[in-house]
């Protein structure tokens, strides 16, 4: 299967801080701060979208490597944004460089890997280890 | 400052894949399996509470780092479980090993630094940007 991705392929995903982005959200002792899992699922969504556009109907594509630096702290209210940019495709293993920002200064920085899947048979065969 | 802190705290928490931890449902996919995002968030949250009993009245961590391994999928009603280990204490920066599993397989491993702060000087900080 040939996908119409190439590298140097960019995208950027725009997303504003809500109290259940925070860290507080996840576990009351925790700061009301924009947490590292909503960082990361902003960088898998903003590397999602360079290649979304490109899948045949049915396909999709997983998170296999998230190596994520948390660079800064931010409030609720503030915009946030995940510039990814595709660099490395091996066969259905695609590479992304991401960079987050806030309206002040750079929050993240992120190598990420996800894997093209077919999602019906990638579901299925999943769901046979609810089964097992 | 952290002065119950030593090497090999660890922590287990455990939680059943409901529809809101799927990448359906995260928007990072089509699949209705165990997102990345949340399995982060689960090996977090095992780390922050590996250490969170050790640490001095108003302390608290922030994650600063993670680099993590999704190395299998995970369908609703599955229990997983994220096990983390205090591997290593750098002043204030802490790092984790951390593995997770759901009932058939290990599913994913992780390097986690979390800082130890004064939560309300962090805070007073961080809403500082806000104005």
């Amino acid at each position: 299967m040939e996908f119409d991705l190439k590298v140097g392929m960019t995208a950027k995903l725009k997303h504003t801080v809500r109290q259940e982005d925070t860290a507080n959200a996840l576990n009351a002792s925790l700061p009301k701060v924009y947490s590292t899992p909503s960082l990361t699922a902003l960088i898998e969504l903003a590397s999602f979208k360079i290649i979304e556009p490109h899948l045949p109907q049915g396909y999709s594509a997983v998170g296999t490597i998230v190596n994520l630096e948390h660079l800064a702290a931010t409030p609720v209210g503030m915009k946030v944004w995940a510039e990814a940019t595709l660099v490395g495709i091996d066969r259905r293993r695609i590479s992304f460089k991401v960079t987050a920002y806030d309206e002040k200064e750079k929050i993240g920085e992120a190598d990420h890997d996800r894997f093209i899947i077919d999602a019906d048979k990638f579901t299925k065969e999943t769901y046979k280890k609810a089964n097992a | 400052m952290g002065t119950n802190l030593k090497l090999g705290l660890n922590a287990r928490k455990e939680q059943t894949v409901q529809h809101k931890d799927t990448a359906k449902a995260v928007g990072s996919g089509l699949a209705e399996v165990f997102s990345t995002p949340s399995m982060i968030a689960l090996m977090e949250n095992a780390a922050y509470s590996a250490v969170q009993p050790a640490l001095a009245q108003g302390a608290s961590t922030v994650g600063i780092s993670i680099n993590a391994k999704h190395l299998a999928a995970t369908p609703m009603g599955c229990r997983v479980w994220a096990v983390a280990t205090l591997s290593q204490i750098d002043g204030k920066k802490l790092a984790f090993s951390i593995e997770a599993y759901d009932e058939t397989e290990l599913i994913g491993t992780a390097e986690h630094e979390r800082f130890i702060i004064d939560e309300e000087k962090f805070m007073s900080k961080a809403n500082e940007k806000a104005k």
